[in-house]
């Protein structure tokens, strides 16, 4: 139960780390995703939506399967003994830069809609303050409660996601789903695209060995993932069957749109925006919540701080500064997609990568070890 | 202990300073545009076009329902501002306001023929980026001026612009007007392979806006008039699903029928021989009888099958005669056939999809209708 000191191993059950996954994974890209895609893949979006799940997928399969030969560590304790130990160094701290930058990035897309969208008049540096208060208020705590936090927060994102994504599809119009493949090239940047929608999911190989059921990891991973392709999907198809591939590069962000252009006559809410800006609020919480929870305790097992706590009020200053680097929101969302695609590299490529060293150098515990 | 609890209780009240909202602004506190017309600028005067909004007086329009009686005098005031473009008018209607102008509720956007003629590409920009315009506002073109129908006082409802708003609203819920509303608009004009309409409102005296068919237009530019029989071809050709509307149908010996369509459907089937596209619209009509010759019985399936056969005609000819205006002097492809030409033939779309205005001018439609008698209302013989 208690915290050991370095480790995180608290007890992370099934459920829990199929919540984690589904709230770190949603986020603030909910909401330009479909663009972003439809602007590379055109028709072909939710094709490329739904293979763009199978490099994270099987990354995470990879990822476990490394875990199980460091049953005790996570990546940042086990980085050291998979590559030649200063190379691992620069490793981890390319991967620490990275996650600071996109939990920055994420804090940054955040502010941007809510000052466009919501909230004209309060500054920017406001909301963005405040979200990074409440994530560090939460991140400071251990790994149970973070854990808890996902778990009630599952449901209650999902059920009014699906919901109001179901409503939306009142204006369909079919034809705007076709063809289903445009072209090959652009269907291939369009998967690239939708893998980088996965990369929030670094949070993941670090709960490996805290799970209280560590058989289960790579099938409550793979729910995580495939419940976050079915927002994705959801919001893809919804989105491009009711504006069309043309409107759509159009609109900054059709998730919302989308969810303005819904009425539900006779509902007390007949305006579904301010539920969905609620719960999205929560999800982007979730979300940044995750980034800096991995940030934290990547940097604390790799220096083998003993706490991870005592990291997370200075790194305020460095995230917020991070966030307010971007000039224009275009060069945000340019940024967004640059550091994206890395991350595609480095976050599901990394998995890839530790297996085939653990193999090579035979490494860690060996697969018949693991059973005993 | 007992020092720092004074302390305490004394700087807790400070945090009731922390608390605030920048955003916070009551509805009444706002000037709140209820609709917005624009219309062209008259020579010399020196502006590019004048926009008309009018605006609410707070407390003078009656808030959930008819309780209560309605407060007296007039609840709305319309503004005309000259300008150079859309933004320009607007900062100087705001110059000539006592708070600060919102279009969160503003119901629906009129724009003259003459405007529209002239293309609505600038001023759909500076609608599209205002985040507080919703995509669900209706989109309407005027005959005469916009400025005049945003005037106008129609006796039947309290609030202007409500009265042309729910007009909209119940003839699109009712099928007797496409479901065309702002953001539906845009994506028809983005849309590569699709023209869109909208629909007309003309003044019936100085107080009575009414709707008056639709506007054609191709790309950003309106082209031309759907009259109200044309506009229920066009619905009919696309497959709005609700029916409204009647039409009679001449049978032999001087006799005739009047049937009215409660649902349409529409199938398309696409080929392309050497090039040239065929276009084959099936269109299905579920009807009932709304009124018979004396002379004819609709207890008899003879009639009623003539009926269906010659309802089926008219309703062929009449398409014919829409496609033609739409091919020959339009050019206009507000059926959304080239959509379904990219969703189906995506390598023949390549080769068209740069000048899909010729290319539909060059297409043959082949119309075909099925009339479906459902029911003969409640009188017999």
């Amino acid at each position: 139960m208690g915290n050991q000191s370095g480790e995180e191993h608290g007890s992370i059950t099934p459920y829990q780390l199929t919540a984690i996954a589904v709230g770190s994974i949603i986020g603030v890209g909910v909401l330009a995703f479909p663009r972003l895609l439809v602007e590379q893949a055109g028709t072909a979006a939710p094709l490329a939506a739904l293979l763009g799940a199978i490099p994270p997928a099987l990354s995470w399969v990879a990822w476990v399967k490394v875990g199980r030969k460091f049953p005790q560590q996570t990546p940042a304790e086990y980085v050291t003994k998979l590559i030649w130990p200063p190379l691992a160094w620069v490793y981890a701290l390319l991967g620490m830069i990275f996650v600071l930058i996109i939990t920055g990035l994420t804090v940054r897309e955040f502010g941007a809609v809510v000052k466009t969208s919501v909230l004209p008049n309060t500054p920017i540096e406001v909301s963005i303050s405040l979200l990074l208060l409440a994530a560090a208020y939460f991140v400071r705590y251990d790994l149970q409660v973070f854990a808890r936090v996902y778990e009630v927060f599952l449901p209650l994102m999902l059920a009014p996601l699906t919901l109001i994504g179901l409503l939306s599809l009142k204006n369909a119009r079919l034809v705007y789903l076709m063809p289903v493949i445009t072209d090959w090239l652009g269907l291939l940047k369009g998967i690239a695209m939708a893998s980088v929608g996965y990369i929030a999911f670094v949070i993941g190989p670090f709960l490996l060995p805290s799970l209280t059921r560590p058989k289960e990891a790579v099938k409550s991973g793979l729910w995580g993932i495939g419940l976050s392709l079915f927002v994705y999907m959801l919001a893809v198809t919804a989105s491009l069957a009711v504006f069309g591939p043309e409107e759509l590069k159009h609109v900054i962000w059709p998730t919302f749109e989308l969810v303005k252009t819904t009425t539900v006559p006779g509902f007390i809410l007949e305006r579904l925006e301010s539920a969905f800006l609620g719960i999205w609020v929560a999800a982007v919480f979730t979300t940044v919540g995750g980034t800096y929870y991995a940030l934290v305790v990547t940097i604390a097992q790799f220096f083998k701080l003993g706490d991870h706590k005592t990291l997370v009020l200075p790194l305020i200053p460095i995230i917020y500064m991070i966030a307010m680097g971007p000039a224009s929101i275009h060069s945000l969302y340019r940024v967004v997609t640059f550091f994206g695609l890395i991350g595609v590299g480095l976050v599901q490529g990394t998995g890839f990568l530790f297996l085939l060293l653990s193999v090579i150098r035979k490494k860690g515990a060996q697969p018949g070890a693991t059973k005993a | 202990m007992q020092r720092r609890r004074r302390v305490t209780t004394l700087l807790l009240p400070l945090v009731l300073l922390l608390a605030g909202c920048w955003d916070r602004r009551e509805i009444d506190e706002r000037s709140n545009v209820l609709a917005t017309g624009a219309d062209l600028c008259e020579k010399g005067q020196g502006c590019n076009l004048i926009v008309t909004r009018q605006i609410a007086i707070p407390g003078r329009i009656p808030l959930g329902g008819a309780t209560g009686a309605p407060a007296k005098g007039e609840s709305v005031v319309a503004f005309s501002t000259p300008g150079k473009n859309g933004p320009d008018t607007a900062r100087k209607a705001q110059a000539e306001l006592n708070r600060t102008v919102s279009f969160a509720h503003t119901r629906f956007i009129a724009f003259s023929e003459a405007f529209a003629r002239q293309g609505l590409r600038e001023y759909l920009d500076y609608v599209r980026r205002v985040p507080e315009v919703r995509r669900l506002m209706w989109i309407t073109i005027t005959e005469g001026k916009a400025s005049d129908v945003l005037r106008s006082k129609p006796s039947l409802e309290l609030v202007p612009a409500l009265y042309v708003n729910d007009m909209i609203d119940d003839a699109v819920k009712a099928g007797r007007l496409p479901d065309i509303y702002l953001g539906e608009f845009l994506t028809r004009i983005s849309n590569k392979g699709e023209d869109t309409v909208a629909p007309i409102i003309r003044m019936i005296g100085l107080d009575h806006p009414a709707l008056a068919g639709l506007a054609v237009f191709r790309d950003f530019k309106m082209v031309g008039k759907l009259t109200p029989d044309e506009m229920f071809t066009q619905m009919q050709l696309r497959g709005h699903r609700k029916g409204a509307e009647s039409f009679e149908v001449a049978l032999p010996g001087g006799n005739s029928a009047n049937i009215r369509v409660y649902e349409r459907t529409a199938r398309y089937r696409l080929s392309q021989n050497q090039g040239r596209l065929t276009c084959r619209i099936q269109v299905r009509l579920e009807t009932e009888v709304l009124q018979l010759s004396p002379e004819l019985s609709g207890e008899d399936p003879k009639v009623l099958a003539d009926i269906e056969r010659r309802g089926a005609e008219e309703v062929v000819k009449r398409a014919n005669a829409l496609m033609k205006k739409l091919q020959q002097e339009y050019q206009a492809d507000i059926l959304g056939v080239g959509e379904h030409v990219r969703g189906t033939m995506p390598k023949y779309w390549k080769t068209v999809s740069e000048d899909w205005s010729k290319a539909f001018a060059k297409t043959q439609f082949q119309v075909e209708a099925e009339v479906h008698i459902r029911r003969t209302g409640l009188g017999t013989e």
